[in-house]
């Protein structure tokens, strides 16, 4: 398994040069502000997906109003899912209310939504192969 | 970063999907063929009081002076709030539901014998998304739109169209299932969603708190997903007091509450959500299914602590309204309402007006009812001779003992011009009397609210004030009535150069 735990400080730039094969380009929109960071984790498996420390990869980007992006290179070939969250207040948690509701921005990979519950891996799932991926995704708040 | 609790926090995100559609299967009839639109405006060129289920030719309404007839008292002076459903069609794509469309505020300003009008939409997150992007991007409370994804939380599709309240010096726009959107008093401008704390906010709530003669406000909300009530209490300052969540099984719609001295009391009518139906591509509304071997049960809550709770049971009815409870020495609790026998009028009636059908419905009786302390209970009709809805009372017998009942009445079905209400009425609970007035043949009454005369304290000494469409004018007027005298008919009247669409609930705030 790959593992990646990456900080990017400049805003809104790869941290590989995109178009490999194995390339993965995630572009997140719809970010209410640029407070804190936001936070990003790809898994590779439904039997991995939004599990504890079971990501294949994990960011954490400055936020920035608007979108940010990054680069994730060397990925094998495979299915993945990718949840994100802006972790405005900085304080390494999504802050929900007294039932669990997010009170900070998310968002799946396929802007895939579960009904009573996180979407399912399949619904979030894309496909990296020999070219590169590009994922786009946006927050909900 | 924390997965557990990213985790827990998904899992719970349905909670609040309580308007949440999920999946993306649609309704075979609404991307393509839709002739809601069309149906509407062939049935509206024949029947002039569909101007009430029409969208306002502008996105703000303004008169600063109205003709009036009458006089407006100059002791009355304030604001009259009402709130309602306004923006029936997004991009053409005309609503399924009359509970669907974006809220539009309505502003009466009474001063100095004069009235003014304002009119302006809530700026939601949905209202404000849509306007930009042109095109529908939330479902309704009865439609499910072509090519909108999921909600991503019930503020997400929120149109802020129910009613509208001032509690603590803040005028707040509500919906049924999620944040209040406080409004600026003066200008209806949006401030934004209210959250009395992190923990509640985004949470459901309702379109019908409570506020008592202390000035606390209680509410709930029904999360339909996570099976449970929460209730609030808000304290006269307007800060939260407590919030608490209460489980209920077979969860379903909860539109009204009541408060007592001592209780929250809900009654849930066996109108059932099955998240399953949503899924399959059902709209919200059409994912509750009438259960009436449930009956209806009633979660009494101790208002000083939301876990002491206790079961009652009632036989099935739908109802939306209560007017006022309150609670006898011996613990048994009194409440009006206005009942239905089954939840039909929300899914026919209320539906088809917008393609411009009218569908029969069962009525609602003005009942009372009994919840004696032993368990038993007793239920009253009060009439059945006319359809009554919007009960309410003079505030100042809020959750305590009253004698008065004011709502409005359709009358005399077989001959009038439209299925709604076309009176208004004060029912005294004492002596069974009856005090109402009969609007002409082509005026549609929407709520009316009791005005207490200012320096007056005697129950039933001030005013009813509400609207009231012409259709054969085309007008919307605002009525002021004698509440010890409705017979007598409007003391005074302002007319709006303009329609309104029907809306649903307001109150008056004293200036
Ligand atoms: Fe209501």
């Amino acid at each position: 398994m790959y593992r990646y735990l990456v900080f990017l400080t400049a805003l809104g730039i790869s941290i590989a040069a995109p178009a490999a094969a194995g390339d993965l380009e995630i572009r997140i929109g719809g970010i209410s502000n640029g407070d804190g960071r936001v936070m990003v984790a790809v898994f590779d498996a439904a039997e991995r997906f939004m599990g504890e420390e079971t990501q294949t990869a994990a960011l954490m980007l400055p936020a920035r109003k608007g979108m940010v992006r990054a680069v994730i290179g060397d990925l094998p070939a495979g299915i993945y899912a990718i949840s994100v969250y802006h972790d405005a207040n900085g304080n390494q948690e999504l802050d929900t209310n007294m039932l669990g509701m997010p009170r900070e921005g998310y968002g799946f990979s396929n802007d895939a939504r579960g009904i009573a519950g996180p979407p399912s891996f399949q619904a979030a799932a894309f496909e990296i192969g020999a070219d590169p991926a590009v994922v786009d995704l946006r927050l909900s708040y | 970063m924390r997965r557990r609790h990213f985790i827990a926090a998904s899992a719970a995100m349905a909670v609040h999907s309580a308007l949440e559609p999920g999946l993306l299967i649609r309704a075979a009839t609404a991307a393509s063929g839709d002739d809601w639109g069309p149906a509407f405006a062939a049935a509206r060129a024949r029947k002039p009081w569909l101007a009430g289920f029409e969208t306002p030719a502008s996105d703000r309404l303004e008169t600063p002076r109205l003709d009036i007839d009458g006089v407006w008292p100059a002791e009355l002076a304030g604001a009259f709030y009402r709130n309602g459903p306004a923006r029936h069609a997004v991009a053409g794509q005309r609503y399924r539901h009359w509970f669907d469309g974006d809220g539009m505020l309505q502003k009466f300003t009474i001063a100095d014998g004069r009235v003014a009008h304002l009119g302006r939409y809530v700026a939601t997150a949905k209202y404000m998304a849509e306007i930009a992007a042109d095109r529908p991007l939330a479902d309704g409370f009865g439609t499910r739109m072509p090519g909108v994804p999921p909600a991503a939380s019930p503020d997400a599709i929120n149109p802020a169209n129910i009613s509208v309240i001032a509690h603590a010096g803040r005028l707040l726009a509500l919906w049924e299932a999620g944040s209040p959107h406080e409004i600026d008093p003066a200008t209806l401008d949006t401030i934004g969603r209210h959250a009395w704390s992190d923990e509640t906010s985004g949470l459901p709530f309702t379109a019908h708190p409570r506020i008592d003669r202390d000035g606390n406000l209680w509410g709930f909300g029904y999360a339909l997903f996570r099976g449970a009530l929460v209730l609030y209490h808000i304290g006269p300052d307007g800060g939260l007091r407590k919030a608490g969540l209460v489980p209920v099984p077979d969860l379903g719609m909860v539109h009204d509450f009541m408060v007592t001295a001592r209780h929250i009391v809900i009654p849930i009518p066996p109108l059932v959500f099955e998240a399953d139906r949503l899924a399959g591509g059902a709209s919200f509304l059409d994912a509750h299914v009438w259960k009436p071997d449930l009956g209806t049960r009633v979660l009494l809550v101790d208002k000083d602590d939301f876990s002491r709770v206790e079961w009652r049971r009632l036989p099935p009815q739908w109802i939306f309204h209560y007017g006022n409870a309150w609670e006898e020495a011996d613990g048994s609790i009194r409440f009006d309402a206005c009942r239905y026998d089954d939840p039909g009028v929300m899914f026919s009636l209320l539906r088809y007006v917008m393609r411009g059908e009218v569908r029969p419905a069962s009525p609602a009786y003005a009942m009372q009812t009994v919840l004696r302390a032993g368990g038993a209970a007793d239920q009253q009709v009060i009439t059945d001779q006319a359809s009554a809805e919007f009960p309410r009372i003079d505030p100042r017998r809020a959750a305590v003992r009253y004698r008065q009942l004011y709502c409005v009445l359709g009358l005399g079905r077989g001959d009038a011009a439209h299925p709604f209400a076309n009176a208004v009425a004060r029912h005294d609970l004492e002596t069974g009397d009856w005090d109402l007035h009969r609007y002409g043949p082509d005026e549609i009454v929407e709520e009316h609210v009791f005005v207490p005369r200012p320096g007056s304290t005697d129950e039933g000494d001030g005013w009813l004030l509400g609207t009231t469409l012409d259709a054969g004018a085309g007008v919307t007027r605002l009525n002021l009535l004698d509440a010890r005298r409705l017979a007598g008919g409007p003391v005074a009247r302002a007319h709006l150069p303009y329609s309104l669409p029907l809306g649903l609930h307001g109150n008056f705030v004293g200036a």
